[in-house]
């Protein structure tokens, strides 16, 4: 049983990227709904039906050209309480200096942009008019957009710099006046995401001490405070897979993932290998954001493969969820997501890679979002490499999952103590006909007696499968009119819930619940126990359908 | 808390104000530009090119840090148990 749900978990196609793709990936998303923009290095796409499809949007000639030519490093956010998605664009350096650019596309459907303002080094300050701007995200508040960057002359790093930008602004359309802070102390600075009305962001000091600084929306003021942390390490990282290719030749140790939940400000950074960390991990603090208290370091970590690029962000709930990769040792570079438990990191693969890239170019990172309009779940992008090592073997993923609050049951037979429904979704991987595995009794619940029971839109209820996810009990109630001895019908597995697998769970007077069939009225779930006394490989018994409400169509559901 | 020092001569940074002109709006959608939205930017040859040019490295992530001693990171007390991962419950592929 997992706690975690993958509610969406798809491929986009070669013709939502354009085979613009690159193994240095650095897949960015928002959603709106059913509208989500997905960006690589040198692509975008949109879907407008919750990834069903895709259109490809090349970044290169969507917008007026600037500097150089688009480069690369996108990035997207959406900001659910002025309904805009934002996306940054970075263009290559030109006579010393480039440009960000900042899109906004207003609510849904449509155009693919409305309107852009173009942040140029020289244009925020004049001394910066040499340098250029690199390595970007987002983050928001209450209020505001804040874009963190860093600024170089030539390839030498000179500052780093937030932009704190007012969203009701933002949206108007109009000038903006905005704030910036800048600092030539800490580089590579990073927004907490789920920020409220101050925002915190973070970089290192040293490998033992983080510097936390402290925006209120209401002030122009930053303080910081610095926070020693567990000693880490940085320099050259290697965690070769099978194939024996590093694939973290451009890793280091950056914060790319910060949240804000519960009070509790979050940073993660990959580090390297140390005294019980024999592989590149994800290191991760917890601070009192009031306080700046360190509350505790939950590393993510393996013995046999490597963990890095985390980004991570914060649901309305204080929920956190993240999407980082794996792989070294027996694994290729994979995508993982996950969420926080509270004690500890609970993550599910995506998608397993099946080879290590060629020139061992991966990163630069990922992105985890809050889903709207639920907030509660998340959404994630990552990539992997299928069937090959070059880049034009990345396969960009979409992903929305979050933590499974449906509480798991079985379903006991009234009848017959001790008799509980057994699913064996076995071969059931997809839609069919007359749906598929079997459906029968158990003497006691173990893992394939183990259900949850999923709310749909209509308010019917449809019965899944813990231990065969996406299979759910099918019942076909045709010719079933009358009440029979035997019962009748069918009643096997279906992969997805649709008309045939939706049921109303009637309680009885006696407290005992009734499983009504919604496509066939009047049938119910019938289970016959007899001689169901042990707990059996292939179960036994009988389950199918009867007319009408009677003592073996009576069942006792509770959590297990 | 020790883990917490504040610097009070540098603890407090007052961030700076600059504005930007009008932005810059999206043309009226037009089979021209839906056209060009949808054409492969980059030919396989430029697309390796690109690749190439990405570094081994990232561009430095800000100045240097101090090391850390390393019988200090070795002797690490903190430690949290190994993760891996789960299977999930899927309800799409």
């Amino acid at each position: 049983m997992s706690n975690l749900t993958l509610l969406r978990n798809i491929a986009l196609p070669k013709s939502a990227t354009s085979g613009q793709t690159s193994t240095v990936g650095e897949p960015s998303l928002a959603n709106n709904g059913a509208q989500i923009y997905y960006s690589g290095n040198w692509y975008a796409a949109r879907s407008l039906d919750d990834g069903a499809s895709w259109a490809y949007v090349n970044p290169f000639t969507t917008f007026p050209a600037a500097d150089g030519g688009f480069c690369c490093d996108q990035t997207l956010i959406y900001d659910p309480t002025r309904d805009i998605t934002i996306w940054l664009l970075q263009y290559i350096r030109q006579n010393n200096t480039n440009t960000l650019r900042v899109v906004v596309k207003k609510g849904t459907g449509g155009g693919v942009f409305d309107f852009f303002h173009d942040l140029k080094p020289g244009n925020v300050n004049p001394a910066w008019a040499a340098e250029w701007f690199d390595y970007n995200s987002a983050a928001l508040s209450n209020n505001f957009l804040y874009i963190t960057t860093n600024s170089f002359s030539g390839n030498t790093w000179q500052r780093a710099v937030v932009f704190r930008i007012s969203l009701d602004q933002l949206v108007a359309g109009g000038a903006l006046s905005y704030d910036f802070f800048s600092t030539t102390s800490n580089g590579s600075l990073r927004c907490t995401l789920g920020a409220g009305d101050t925002m915190y962001f973070g970089s290192h000091n040293s490998l033992s001490q983080l510097r936390v600084f402290t925006w209120p929306e209401s002030s122009t003021t930053v303080t910081f405070n610095n926070v020693n942390v567990t000693s880490w390490t940085g320099g050259a990282y290697s965690a070769p897979g099978p194939d024996g290719r590093n694939w973290l030749t451009r890793t280091d140790g950056r914060i790319t993932g910060a949240f804000l939940a519960n009070g509790v400000i979050g940073f993660l950074w990959t580090a390297n290998t140390r005294s019980g960390r024999p592989k590149p991990y994800v290191r991760a603090v917890r601070i009192n954001a009031a306080t700046k208290a360190l509350v505790s370091e939950p590393d993510i970590w393996n013995s046999t493969f490597a963990y890095a690029y985390p980004d991570c962000c914060a649901n309305v709930n204080g929920g956190v969820g993240i999407s980082l990769y794996r792989g070294g040792g027996t694994i290729f570079p994979s995508h993982v997501v996950g969420i926080w438990q509270g004690a500890g990191w609970l993550l599910a693969d995506t998608k397993a890679g099946t080879s290590g890239p060629q020139d061992g170019k991966w990163g630069d990172y990922v992105t985890c979002r809050r889903h709207a309009p639920d907030g509660i779940t998340f959404v994630a992008s990552g990539v992997t490499l299928q069937g090959g090592a070059l880049q034009s073997n990345i396969e960009p993923r979409y992903v929305h999952f979050g933590e499974n609050t449906v509480p798991v049951v079985s379903i006991a037979s009234a009848a017959f103590p001790g008799v509980v429904l057994r699913m064996d979704g076995n071969g059931v991987t997809q839609p069919t006909g007359p749906g598929g595995g079997v459906v029968n009794c158990q003497f006691g619940a173990m893992s394939w007696e183990k259900f949850r029971l999923e709310t749909q839109a209509d308010g019917t209820v449809a019965i899944a499968s813990v231990q065969f996810p996406g299979v759910y009990l099918r019942m076909d109630g045709r010719g079933v009119t009358q009440p029979t001895g035997p019962g009748g019908g069918i009643v096997n597995c279906q992969f997805g819930a649709h008309s045939w697998e939706k049921f109303r769970l009637e309680t009885q007077a006696d407290g005992t619940v009734a499983i009504a069939s919604v496509q066939f009225p009047g049938v119910y779930l019938r289970m016959d126990g007899r001689g169901v006394t042990q707990p059996s490989g292939s179960g036994g018994g009988i389950v199918n359908c009867q007319f009408g409400a009677h003592s073996w169509e009576k069942f006792i559901i509770a959590p297990v | 808390m020790s883990n917490v020092l504040h610097d009070n001569s540098d603890g407090v940074i007052e961030a700076e104000v600059a504005t930007l002109p009008e932005p810059q709006r999206a043309p009226p959608e037009s089979p021209s530009l839906s056209e060009a939205i949808q054409q492969p930017a980059l030919s396989e040859e430029e697309l390796q090119k690109r690749q190439d040019a990405i570094g081994e490295r990232r561009r430095p992530a800000g100045p240097p840090l101090e090391s850390a001693s390393r019988s200090a990171v070795d002797d690490n007390p903190s430690d949290v148990p190994e993760t891996d991962v789960t299977p999930a419950d899927t309800e799409t592929e």
